[in-house]
């Protein structure tokens, strides 16, 4: 099925409609079946135990980690900008970052950390919510920035990032 | 033949449009904030790459599915926005193309595995951007749902499908 057969005519429309051309469009339009077959059935399957292979494996992995001390590692740009451990926030605090998109307020406390404020416009990382057990996070990709929760030795969700900034 | 081509491009560059109207439509009637998981869309655009697949071919497909993410950041989308639709959208493309020619695969399994690596393709490009393997947590909850929202842009596609097969028999008689 060549597309490539020049200049195409448009003013060869109509009844014009040659035998040749006739075979072509009758090869094309094969009779469709659209019902449920059992391909299907393995698409569905092997997607389905993947993931629930997954969520499996995230869950075990955060049952390991939940007795860890938790710390709160904010990234920007695959750099982390702060990581500290929330038992220092016992008021919460609210932390400001400057972004190439405007500005984030995230907010800290003992038990849990949230994006209050972001100047996205979808606004997924407010939505996100009350982040609280190991594992969990906050992604804001206009301002290229993670929070998360990690545990005290930071291996839930490595960061290839070096240390540039701890603040203090 | 050349009426073939004519024909080919006018009904891609329709589908195009109808794609570039259901990504706008989908993000007009699905507020954010209800879908369970950040970032999850039910793919609406889908039906008409879909479409696309079927009924015109497979080139057409990937040039509907790349033009739709250049034409959405060029209508004031944002440079994320674009690599998270462009690499969903290549993804989806190439898996679709496979399921398609296996024996016993329908339709629905076509759209659900396309959906399936639309979402993979969305982690990696959240990968790319973040730098944060941490993102992987949303791959099979992400994968899961638009599974199930490939089923139902399936069971969408099909009547568009049939229209356009009658309509392309008509034109032979």
């Amino acid at each position: 099925m060549s597309k490539r057969g020049g200049q195409s005519d448009i003013s060869d429309s109509g009844r014009s409609g040659s035998a040749r051309e006739k075979q072509l469009d009758n090869s094309k339009l094969p009779a469709r079946n659209f019902s449920f077959r059992k391909g299907d059935f393995w698409v569905i399957g092997s997607i389905v135990l993947l993931c629930t292979i997954m969520i499996a494996g995230l869950a075990i992995y955060g049952q390991a980690t939940r007795s860890r001390s938790r710390y709160v590692r904010i990234t920007q740009n695959g750099r982390i900008l702060m990581e500290r451990d929330l038992q220092e926030f016992q008021d919460p605090v609210e932390f400001r970052i400057e972004t190439d998109a405007g500005h984030m307020v995230i907010v800290i406390s003992s038990e849990k950390v949230y994006v209050k404020e972001s100047d996205c416009a979808d606004k997924i990382c407010v939505h996100a919510g009350d982040l609280t057990k190991i594992g969990d996070g906050a992604v804001c990709l206009p301002n290229r920035v993670v929070v998360q929760i990690v545990s005290g030795s930071g291996d839930a969700g490595s960061s290839n990032g070096e240390v540039d900034v701890v603040a203090k | 033949m050349r009426r073939r081509l004519a024909y080919d491009i006018t009904r891609t560059a329709i589908l195009l449009a109808l794609a570039l109207v259901l990504s706008i439509l989908e993000a007009w009637l699905v507020p954010k904030g209800i879908l369970p998981i950040p970032g999850f869309k039910l793919g609406f655009a889908n039906i008409a790459i879909l479409v696309t697949l079927y009924c015109v071919g497979r080139k057409e497909a990937l040039l509907v599915a790349v033009l739709r993410s250049l034409l959405l950041l060029a209508f004031g989308g944002n440079i994320v926005g674009f690599v998270f639709s462009l690499l969903g959208g290549i993804a989806a493309w190439s898996t679709m193309c496979v399921l398609s020619d296996m024996p016993h695969v329908s339709i629905y399994g076509v759209s659900i595995g396309g959906a399936a690596a639309h979402g993979l393709g969305q982690i990696l490009a959240a990968l790319l951007l973040t730098r944060t393997v941490y993102v992987i947590g949303y791959l099979p909850y992400l994968v899961l749902l638009g599974s199930a929202a490939g089923g139902l842009i399936a069971y969408l596609t099909i009547p568009i499908v049939k229209a356009l097969d009658h309509i392309g028999n008509e034109m032979i008689q």
